[in-house]
């Protein structure tokens, strides 16, 4: 196993599986690239930005490199010296498996994340998509 | 503020718009006449459907008083004189359709071979190309922009003309065939004076107010959404630009995550408008329900005492809608004056950085 990928959205599960990739990393000697989908915000954030003139794009930017950076500062902690990084927008599941095919990585790990049951059933979930589609190892981290 | 704002007039946004009339400016006073003869033509067109407006709604007065009376005769007079007020209605809405569309096609195609022509003296145009911020895609501005900046606000100004008019005559229909109403209190009768024009004056207040407080958000979300296609448009475009060149492989990576980045701020914006747009369609499809309704039960105490007619009743009925539509000028017109500001405002940006360059090239050298 030489190249493992991790999603992250900041989230506590999402942390939970860079601690198990970040394991599988230097447990295989591997290198660890951290992937963040960006592209999401509230209703109430895109009111206040209408109103204020806010850059929306820009903001979506600066999230997404925050995601980024605490997860390079969890990696570097867990002992994983320059993990690489990805950032890409729109649908996860599609976007974590056009990394992973572009990166030729052995492996992706994921965190399941805690949908509501009607959206589960209606959109279906992430580590559902990636794991049948994926064309490598897939962890989903619980 | 928040009120002036949703309607694009702050003085900030009367300053950056300040471009586009200035152009507009020039290229009216070249066609004057023909300006001023459409401007009239078009407003003789609205007066005459107020005219039409008008004794469509005493017929609808006189018909129904007939139909009251079982006066078979009248009916009939009645019947035989709508076929002209109708044909001549439909006339008039059908040249006020060729009015406008002349003068919005006058109005665009004066516009954009004026911003053309300075966009390529002097291969301006390679000079914008991407070094100047806030004018990429110009292409698009002066195709697209053009024609939406020129295109609304004769419609808009028309409306809101026309809302005008209407309200003020209709006031009057309200004041005299309304008249007054009397309300007993503790024993004692209170007379209000023309209470369907306050009647009307309230209901409109208060649907207003409620789109206003519902809606406040929503001209700014399509300014935002229009913004965001723009920017997804120049983003696909520098995609574009970038291919051929000998180290695109390098770039393309870069540039398409920029495409998605502001396609995905494309479909946020899409989803806040859609909310917006539902929270709106709250109050304004429940106005459609509740407004003649409102002006049957303000009118019926009158026609129960027997003080109006049935005619009177729907002629003060169809009165009082007519009125509260033309207060509806603002809320109607919402998503259309968002558009035109979004339009109008990158059609300024264009002409402000060709003006830029104009002046550079006429300075004198150091």
């Amino acid at each position: 196993m030489k190249r493992i990928l991790v999603a992250t959205d900041g989230s506590d599960g999402a942390n939970r599986a860079l601690d198990e990739a970040a394991g599988l990393a230097k447990t295989n000697g591997a290198a660890l690239i951290l992937l963040t989908i960006g592209g999401t915000a509230t209703g109430a954030e895109l009111r206040q930005l209408a109103d204020s003139d806010g850059d929306l794009s820009k903001t979506l930017e600066r999230r997404a490199d925050r995601i980024l950076a605490q997860a390079v500062r969890r990696a570097r902690k867990l002992g994983i010296a320059s993990p690489a990084t990805r950032c890409e927008w729109g649908d996860p599941a599609e976007a974590i498996l056009d990394v992973a095919s572009r990166e030729k990585v052995d492996a992706i790990v994921l965190g399941r994340r805690g949908k509501g049951p009607l959206t589960r059933l209606l959109m279906g979930s992430v580590s559902q998509e990636v794991t049948s589609l994926a064309p490598c190892i897939v962890v989903v981290v619980p | 503020m928040q009120f002036f704002r949703q309607i694009g007039l702050t003085l900030e946004q009367r300053a950056e718009l300040e471009p586009f009339w200035r152009s507009t400016r020039q290229v009216w006073r070249a066609r004057r006449p023909a300006v001023i003869a459409l401007g009239g033509f078009l407003i003789g067109i609205v007066l005459l459907q107020l005219l039409v407006q008008v004794l469509l709604n005493l017929w609808n007065r006189n018909f129904f008083d007939a139909l009251e009376r079982r006066d078979a005769h009248t009916l009939w007079v009645q019947i035989q004189l709508f076929a002209p007020l109708a044909v001549l209605s439909i006339l008039l809405a059908a040249t006020s359709v060729w009015g406008r569309m002349t003068a919005q096609r006058g109005w665009r195609e004066a516009l954009t071979r004026h911003v053309i022509a300075r966009w390529m003296a002097n291969n301006r145009y390679l000079q914008l190309n991407g070094l100047m911020r806030g004018t990429e895609n110009p292409e698009y501005r002066i195709a697209v922009d053009i024609r939406v900046s020129t295109d609304a606000p004769v419609d808009l100004a028309l409306a809101f003309f026309s809302s005008l008019i209407t309200a003020v005559t209709f006031f009057g229909v309200l004041w005299t065939v309304g008249g007054s109403i009397d309300i007993t209190l503790f024993g004692l009768t209170l007379t209000i004076p023309g209470y369907l024009v306050i009647g009307v004056i309230l209901y409109s207040t208060l649907m207003s107010g409620l789109m206003t407080v519902v809606g406040h958000h929503l001209a700014s979300v399509i300014e935002r959404l229009n913004q965001s296609e723009a920017e997804f448009r120049a983003a696909a475009d520098a995609f574009r630009g970038e291919q051929g060149n000998h180290d695109s492989h390098v770039v393309n990576g870069e540039k398409r995550s920029e495409m998605s980045l502001k396609l995905q701020a494309v479909l946020l914006w899409w989803r806040e408008l859609c909310w917006q747009l539902m929270r709106t369609t709250l109050i304004s499809h429940g106005n459609s329900l509740s407004a003649p309704v409102v002006a049957w039960v303000l009118c019926v105490p009158k026609y129960l005492s027997g003080a109006m007619s049935l005619g009177e009743l729907t002629q003060t009925a169809a009165a009082f809608v007519t009125v509260q539509s033309a207060f509806n000028w603002l809320v109607d017109n919402y998503q259309r004056l968002a558009d035109w500001r979004s339009s109008a405002h990158r059609v300024s940006t264009l002409v402000a950085a060709l003006e830029d360059l104009e002046a550079k090239e006429t300075a004198p050298i150091a």
